[in-house]
């Protein structure tokens, strides 16, 4: 009988929801006592979906310290790329930006809010103390921030009408929704970068 | 200040807390609220819902000691106080109240 949950579930849990010692030897002792993976990985994932609203609860000055450090870094990457990268760029226009086709600008953009989004995580998991749950505090407003920004910008500018350029920086939250696939690979990302970055701090897993 | 009235969940955590007694903790509780409650439980959601009961001072914790088959990691043990007790009862108190006279609900169960 396997005795070891899930690695990735049982990492995953560790490092983004960061339960107390007891919940987690609650779930290894089930685990090993019979309960399946599948078990397994559906309590790791409701505590990590469950994480953001834990953490703002346990301590919500580092929670909004947290988030105002990862959003300031992500608009500061995309205040870059305005200010040096955009201009260069075709498809870029004064006053507004075109919302039509793919041009190399909104390529160059969406790329640049990728980077954003994983800049922020970075900078979240940098920290040393248990920086996990704040990465998903900060992936949940993101997503939410999309939905909205999405919201926002279909209602102003329509494609293919212009987006106003008192629009960027939600259009730099909603650009990953171009691809129809943001909601999923913008989350992805910062899950991703924030779990090297804590690797590479902590190569001990268990 | 504490609430006076239990959520279901809260009061089925606290009834099996009281039925386990000393061996209260997160496992036997999931699987008292399973067995009897005849529904799925999420060990975490236990967790969040017995820290709000602690909070409120309904129910106590402590833990033992560490053991090898839960990977070294110590049980958390739950206890009802007396504040937690007397919520329990005036739920009881409150549904028993708003049981009687209801015509639909006399001669059976279901």
């Amino acid at each position: 009988m396997n005795t070891h949950p899930p690695r990735l579930a049982w990492t995953l849990l560790q490092w983004l929801a960061m339960p107390e010692d007891a919940l987690i030897g609650d779930l290894d002792e089930e685990f090993r006592r019979g309960r399946t993976s599948t078990w397994y990985w559906r309590q790791a994932l409701s505590l990590i979906v469950l994480s953001p609203a834990r953490q703002v609860r346990s301590d919500p000055l580092r929670s909004a310290r947290g988030l105002a450090l990862a959003w300031a870094a992500f608009l500061a990457v995309f205040a870059v790329f305005e200010v040096f990268i955009a201009p260069r760029l075709a498809g870029s226009t004064i006053g507004g930006y075109s919302g039509d086709g793919w041009s190399a600008f909104w390529i160059g953009a969406c790329i640049c809010s990728y980077v954003g989004f994983a800049v922020s995580a970075w900078i979240i998991s940098f920290h040393r103390n248990h920086p996990g749950p704040v990465l998903m505090l900060h992936v949940a407003s993101v997503v939410l921030a999309m939905a909205i920004a999405v919201a926002i910008v279909e209602i102003r500018a329509p494609a293919p009408t212009r987006v106003p350029h008192v629009l960027f920086p939600l259009v730099s939250v909603a650009l990953p929704y171009q691809l129809r696939s943001g909601f999923i690979l913008a989350p992805l990302t910062m899950v991703i970068v924030g779990l090297l970055v804590s690797r590479r701090r902590q190569p001990q897993t268990t | 200040m504490a609430r006076q009235h239990l959520t279901d969940f809260e009061l089925m955590i606290l009834l099996a807390v009281l039925r386990i007694g000393e061996d209260a903790y997160g496992v036997p509780i999931a699987r008292e609220i399973e067995q009897t409650g005849k529904r799925s439980v999420l060990l975490g959601a236990i967790y969040t819902a017995l820290d709000r009961l602690e909070e409120n001072g309904l129910v106590t914790s402590t833990y033992g000691d560490p053991t090898p088959e839960r990977g070294g990691r110590a049980k958390r043990f739950f206890k009802v106080t007396g504040k937690g007790l007397k919520a329990v009862k005036d739920t009881q108190r409150a549904f028993t109240a708003l049981w009687s006279g209801i015509p639909q609900l006399k001669g059976g169960t279901t």
